[in-house]
């Protein structure tokens, strides 16, 4: 897409963002990654202090998504919705899904989320943000016992 | 070490760079020289240890696309370190060595040009390879021939791979990797972190952690910040490497000279060391890779112990196949973006599809005539016989995945810039009017400097060339030393 029609398209999405969700001011990038869990996660059963903790540390740790989050802020009301989300061009739903995307493995990394059982009542812990470069080892989805190879 | 004190000495011999190709042809040098040997390395960059690189989030304080132009498809990249142990530092340990008939191309298929040497002739030096590398590999079987057990047992496959390796079961590998599964030497395991590029916890090999100590034996010379410029030469000999070190040219002198800057700054060398050649810097080429993701029904992925745990030859392993087009390697991976939906997340296997390129003579590396120092990398486009297969994948995809429950498979709609090699552009061969370097390779014109690394590559095949250009190191200095013996 042409940089002067991409700035265009969202400018205007960025203002029926406006319409539909209200002030631009109100949707923080925090609040937007903040809004992408809760969406992937259902019924998700966390403490909110620990998700807003998860959404600040994914701000600060990861650095390839501030450009799409800036990006994205303004137009995340339409995206949502699911009767004006069409008029979104394939190029920046393809850019909100990326971002989706890395916000749900980082959360679903970040937390306790495959240290348990399916139907475990309590609440999900946030163990701290699954950087590698922070934690040495941060996937807890890997397997390595060596008698199955 | 002062420039001028080092361009007084003589040495026996002078090498460029410090990464794969230059480190391992020193190993079997050092093993048989003499204990009063003078070898000198001249390496470009710095030194930046691992410490220096987690600190930093880079290989090297080089940016490596100041140093060369780029012409041509602008989605064309080239990426590489410049720093001490080269490539090394941010290569993702894939070991793969390349099948038989990748040396043989046109014989066998009618496409591109035979190697001047055969899989036989690398395969004690891909074991020797294997063994300083610590690689961990498949323990049942093999695509290409093998004797013996790898060093270390093989990563963890997932749950979809065990499946494709069920039914696939000549044609589906563990991936043999540098990775280290268990302990090894001088480095902990992979803990499946998937930024292998840069190990947080320095489980890959690399120069700086497993070969390092050549670079201190007595009779090494390492200078760093030194940016060879030209071979010299006198009466069809190389007398020495003509450098640049704290801001001033100086020749370092040699009896034997030694290449090993990547596939973009050998060419450039000899270009202004005026050893012209028609195919010198031409044939620029590396494989092609294209991203896709299998969406699985039922069935998780990732739990694999590595990044990169799958090897299929389902579309690599197929004579007929390559005689119209490109063979393709099959990595499966367990590191990447979960699926967002809810309860599904791990029920994906995503993939990089490794196509080989026929190298075209119009992709060139040349000296720009303003800026000689930068070379320029010129990359018109990729072969048919690759993009046939890029376009064929769809139908070949849904044919080989058959076997595991796929709710659908997405694939890119682009190859992704850069694979991170580097090849062709100091092709080998037997005739001098059709090669730079001979099979051992040694400039055909000039019998005391070696040219190494995947410049030599006739051909490029989709595994992973960095086994096999370390392979041909000790290929080159066993032949050197035998026949000066």
């Amino acid at each position: 897409m042409k940089r002067r029609i991409f700035i265009g398209s969202m400018a205007a999405l960025a203002l029926l963002g406006t319409a539909v969700g209200g002030s631009l001011a109100t949707t923080s990038s925090e609040e937007v990654i903040i809004r992408i869990v809760r969406r992937r996660f259902p019924g998700l059963n966390i403490a909110d202090g620990e998700l807003r903790s998860f959404a600040r540390d994914f701000l600060v740790y990861d650095r390839t998504s501030r450009p799409k989050l800036a990006a994205l802020r303004a137009i995340l009301p339409v995206v949502e919705s699911p009767t004006l989300s069409g008029v979104v061009p394939d190029s920046m739903r393809a850019l909100f899904h990326g971002l989706e995307r890395r916000v749900v493995t980082k959360f679903a990394l970040s937390t306790d989320l495959f240290l348990r059982e399916a139907d475990d009542p309590r609440p999900l812990a946030y163990t701290g943000f699954a950087d590698p470069y922070l934690n040495g080892c941060a996937n807890p989805v890997a397997r390595f016992d060596l008698e199955e190879t | 070490m002062p420039s001028s004190d080092v361009g007084a000495e003589a040495h026996d011999v002078v090498i460029v760079g410090t990464g794969f190709a230059s480190s391992f042809f020193l190993l079997g040098y050092l093993e048989r020289a003499s204990p009063d040997a003078r070898i000198i390395v001249l390496e470009r960059g710095r030194r930046n240890d691992h410490a220096w690189q987690i600190e930093h989030r880079a290989n090297s304080d080089v940016v490596a696309a100041d140093l060369f132009q780029r012409r041509g498809d602008p989605d064309k990249n080239w990426n590489f370190t410049i720093g001490f142990g080269g490539g090394s530092n941010c290569w993702w340990g894939n070991t793969p060595r390349m099948l038989p008939a990748d040396f043989e191309l046109q014989s066998r298929f009618g496409i591109g040009t035979d190697w001047p040497l055969s899989y036989d002739d690398l395969a004690p030096h891909y074991e020797r390879v294997e063994r300083e590398m610590e690689i961990a590999g498949p323990a049942d079987s093999s695509p290409f021939p093998r004797r013996g057990p790898y060093p270390q047992p093989p990563h963890r496959l997932n749950e979809a791979e065990r499946l494709l390796k069920r039914a696939y079961p000549g044609q589906f590998f563990a991936t043999p990797t540098a990775r280290a599964r268990l302990p090894a030497r001088s480095r902990g395991t992979c803990c499946a972190n998937g930024v292998c590029n840069l190990c947080p916890v320095d489980a890959k090999f690399t120069i700086q952690n497993s070969l390092a100590h050549l670079y201190e034996d007595p009779r090494v010379t390492l200078l760093l910040g030194a940016e060879a410029l030209a071979v010299e030469t006198a009466a069809g000999r190389a007398t020495g490497v003509v450098c640049r070190h704290q801001d001033r040219e100086t020749t370092v002198l040699g009896d034997l000279v030694v290449l090993g800057a990547n596939a973009l700054f050998n060419p450039a060398i000899l270009l202004r060391s005026g050893l012209h050649h028609p195919l010198l810097g031409r044939r620029l080429h590396e494989q092609v890779g294209l991203l896709a993701e299998v969406h699985l029904d039922g069935v998780d992925g990732f739990q694999g112990s590595s990044s990169v745990t799958g090897h299929g030859y389902m579309l690599y392993d197929d004579d007929t196949r390559r005689r119209t087009k490109a063979a393709c390697l099959i990595e499966t991976w367990n590191v990447g973006t979960f699926r967002p939906n809810y309860g599904r997340w791990l029920q994906a296997l995503p993939l990089r599809l490794v196509f080989e390129d026929l190298p075209q003579d119009r992709n060139r590396v040349e000296l720009s005539p303003d800026r000689p120092g930068r070379p320029v990398a010129t990359f018109e486009e990729r072969s048919e016989y690759a993009m046939r297969a890029v376009r064929d994948i769809g139908p070949d995809l849904e044919r080989v995945l058959a076997p595991l429950p796929v709710e659908r498979v997405v694939i890119e709609a682009a190859p992704e810039p850069t694979e991170s090699h580097v090849q062709g552009t100091t092709v080998m061969g037997d005739h001098p009017d059709s090669s730079v370097i001979d099979r051992f390779c040694i400039h055909h014109g000039i019998r005391n400097l070696v040219v190494l690394g995947a410049g030599a590559f006739p051909t490029g095949s989709p595994a992973n060339p960095t086994l096999t250009l370390c392979a041909l190191s000790l290929w080159s200095i066993d032949h050197l030393l035998s026949s000066a013996a």
